[in-house]
C-alpha cells in the first residue's frame, strides 16, 4: 500500500445560510482546496462527496456538484454514514490511492441543515427505540447519567467542555458560534434531555470542507513538507442484544487502537486531536476512549486543563462541533482541514506550539443494538 | 388485564367499542397481554435453541452463533433501571416532558422503554422497576396504540 498524502484543504465558514444552495457551499471550499494545494482541478481523478441525503434534496449530490466546479465525467462516490460522512469520504478515498488506482482524488464534505426547519435530528422510525421517543440527544444523556453514576463524573466537569470549546471556537473564523459561554449560561439554557441542556449539545448547520488528496509522486511536486495521512480506519458497531457498557465506546477503542498500530504510534504521541464532541459527555468518555487517560477519568482528565489549547494534548482547537459546529457531512474533512492547518502552522490565534501529529475521530450515527453507527479515526503526521 | 392511568388516558373500553375504535399494540410480537386475573404482562423475548443467547427485541437469527432456531420466550416482569433521561425536546409527534431509560432483565436482555410514573415517584439509576402496559397515543384513526413502559417499584430520587 502507498503513502498518502493531503496536499490542499479548503472549508466555508460554517453556520446558517439557507440561502446557499449545497453546491455552492462546496464550490467555494473547492476552489479554495484547489489553490491551496497547487494543482489543476482537471488533474483531479476521482471525487468522493461526504454527505447524509436529507429528504427533498434530491440524489447524486456529488455529480451536481462536480458539474458546478467543471471537473466532469470522472468517477464520483457519494457517501453517506451520518456524521462519519465525510471522515468515511476521506477514508474511501485514501484507501482508492493507496492502492495505486488513483494519484488524486478530492473529498468534499458538505451539509445544509438550516433548510429543514429547528428540532432534533430523530433516529430513523424502524428502529423501535425512535418508535417510542428516543431522541439522538437522549443517547447521550443517558450515557451521561450512567457515567456520572459509576465514575462520579459531574455536571460542572461536562459544562467544562463546553466553555473550553466555546472559548477556542472564538480563536477560530470558521466556527459557527464565537462568543464564549459561562457556566450559569450552560445551566439555565433550555433542557434538551436531562442533564444536557442547549448548550450541552452541538448547533445545527450549514457549511462545506474540502481536502485534496494525492499519491506521493504528485505530493512531493507541489510541496517540499507534505501532510501525510498516516492512518485511516473506520468501524461499524457491533450488535449487542444484551447489557452492552454504556459508559465506553467500544468502537472508538477499536478504530483507534487500529489507527495507532498503522501510523506506529501511541495516544501519548499525539499533540493535538480533533473529536467527535456532539455533546459534552461525548468528548469526556472519547478522552477514555481514545487512550488519553483511564476508564472514568475523563472528567479529571478536563478539569486538570489537559485537553486545553495550551494543556497537554490540546482537544478540539477549533471550537470542535460544539462551537465550530456540525453539518453532518462537512465535519470529518473540517476536522482534517483544521488539523492540516495547525501541522502547517497555519491556525492563527488558536495555533497549537509544535504540532507535527494530529488525530481526527468521527462518530456517527444511533442505531438500535449497535454501539453507534460508523467511527473514523483518521491520523495526519507532518 | 393491568392497565395504568397516565395524563390524558381514558381508558373506558365500553366507549371505544361503540365508537369503533381499536387497541393495536405498538408492534406485534413484543409482549403478550396477561389472560388470567393478576397475571402480570410480560415481554417477548427471542432465545436461541443452539447457545441459549435471548434477546430483545427478538431477532430471526442468533446473534451469537448465527442459528436460526430461535423461540419466543417470555421476559421477567421486573428489571433494574440502568439508566434514564427526561426528555425536554421531544421526537416528533409527542409532548414533552416524558422519561425513558434502558432496564436491565434477568435474562441478560436491557430494554429501551418509555417509563411511567416518574413525577410522582422520581427516578434514580438502579432503582427496582416492573412492566406495565399502557397507552402510548393515538394513531390518525383515533385507535389506542399499546406499548410496555416500565414504573418505580420504589421511590427515589437522584439528588
Amino acid at each position: 500500500m502507498r503513502d498518502v498524502f493531503v496536499i490542499g484543504v479548503g472549508m466555508t465558514r460554517l453556520g446558517k445560510f439557507p440561502e446557499v444552495s449545497m453546491p455552492d457551499l462546496a464550490r467555494k471550499a473547492f476552489v479554495d482546496a484547489v489553490k491551496d494545494a497547487g494543482i489543476k482541478p482537471k488533474e483531479i481523478e476521482a471525487s468522493f462527496i461526504g454527505h447524509v441525503r436529507q429528504p427533498g434534496q434530491g440524489a447524486m449530490l456529488g455529480q451536481r456538484i462536480m458539474r458546478e466546479v467543471g471537473v466532469t465525467g470522472i468517477p464520483v462516490l457519494n457517501v453517506e454514514n451520518i456524521c462519519s460522512s465525510g471522515s468515511s469520504a476521506i477514508w474511501a478515498a485514501s484507501g482508492f490511492i493507496a492502492s495505486g488506482q488513483f494519484d488524486l482524488a478530492v473529498v468534499i464534505g458538505v451539509e445544509q441543515l438550516s433548510i429543514l426547519g429547528k428540532g432534533v435530528i430523530p433516529p430513523r422510525q424502524e428502529d423501535l427505540e425512535g418508535l417510542q421517543g428516543a431522541t439522538l440527544p437522549s443517547y447521550f444523556a443517558m450515557v451521561a447519567r450512567r457515567h456520572m453514576f459509576e465514575y462520579g463524573t459531574t455536571i460542572e466537569q461536562l459544562a467544562l467542555v463546553s466553555i473550553k470549546n466555546h472559548r477556542n471556537g472564538c480563536l477560530n473564523p470558521y466556527a459557527q458560534f464565537q462568543k464564549e459561554v459561562t457556566y450559569e449560561e450552560i445551566c439555565n439554557a433550555p433542557m434538551v434531555a436531562d442533564p444536557l441542556t442547549v448548550l450541552h449539545c452541538c448547533p445545527t448547520g450549514d457549511g462545506a470542507a474540502v481536502a485534496i488528496l494525492a499519491s506521493e509522486r504528485i505530493a512531493k511536486r507541489v510541496s517540499s513538507s507534505p501532510i501525510r495521512l498516516a492512518a485511516s480506519v473506520l468501524k461499524s458497531g457491533t450488535y449487542e442484544g444484551g447489557w452492552r457498557d454504556l459508559t465506553t465506546n467500544d468502537q472508538t477503542r477499536r478504530a483507534s487502537q487500529e489507527a495507532y498500530r498503522i501510523a506506529g504510534i501511541g495516544p501519548e504521541d499525539l499533540d493535538l486531536i480533533e473529536l467527535h464532541d456532539c455533546f459534552t459527555i461525548a468528548e469526556i468518555y472519547h478522552y477514555e476512549n481514545l487512550g488519553l487517560c483511564k476508564r472514568g477519568e475523563g472528567g479529571r482528565f478536563i478539569e486538570e486543563g489537559k485537553s486545553e489549547l495550551s494543556g497537554k494534548v490540546p482537544v478540539n482547537p477549533s471550537g470542535g462541533l460544539l462551537a465550530k459546529g456540525h453539518p453532518l457531512g462537512a465535519t470529518g474533512v473540517a476536522q482534517v482541514v483544521e488539523v492540516v492547518w495547525q501541522l502547517r502552522g497555519q491556525a492563527g490565534k488558536r495555533q497549537v506550539e509544535k504540532a507535527r501529529v494530529g488525530l481526527t475521530h468521527c462518530l456517527g450515527g444511533v442505531i438500535d443494538g449497535l454501539d453507534l453507527g460508523a467511527c473514523t479515526i483518521n491520523i495526519l503526521k507532518r | 388485564m393491568e392497565r395504568k392511568q397516565g395524563p390524558g388516558l381514558q381508558a373506558d373500553q365500553t366507549d371505544q367499542k361503540k365508537s369503533g375504535k381499536r387497541t393495536i399494540p405498538l408492534r406485534e410480537g413484543l409482549f403478550v397481554m396477561p389472560s388470567r386475573p393478576g397475571e402480570k404482562p410480560r415481554l417477548l423475548g427471542s432465545r436461541c435453541r443452539g447457545c441459549g443467547k435471548t434477546t430483545f427485541p427478538p431477532r430471526s437469527v442468533c446473534s451469537e452463533c448465527y442459528g436460526e432456531d430461535l423461540e419466543r420466550v417470555p421476559l421477567s416482569a421486573k428489571g433494574q433501571l440502568y439508566t434514564y433521561t427526561i426528555i425536554g425536546y421531544p421526537a416528533p409527534g409527542l409532548t414533552a416532558p416524558y422519561a425513558i431509560g434502558y432496564v436491565d432483565l434477568a435474562e441478560g436482555v436491557r430494554v429501551f422503554s418509555i417509563l411511567t410514573e416518574w413525577d410522582q415517584k422520581g427516578l434514580k439509576v438502579g432503582m427496582e422497576v416492573e412492566l406495565v402496559l399502557d397507552k402510548f397515543r393515538e394513531d390518525k384513526e383515533g385507535n389506542e396504540i399499546l406499548t410496555y413502559k416500565f414504573r418505580p417499584l420504589q421511590e427515589g430520587r437522584e439528588r
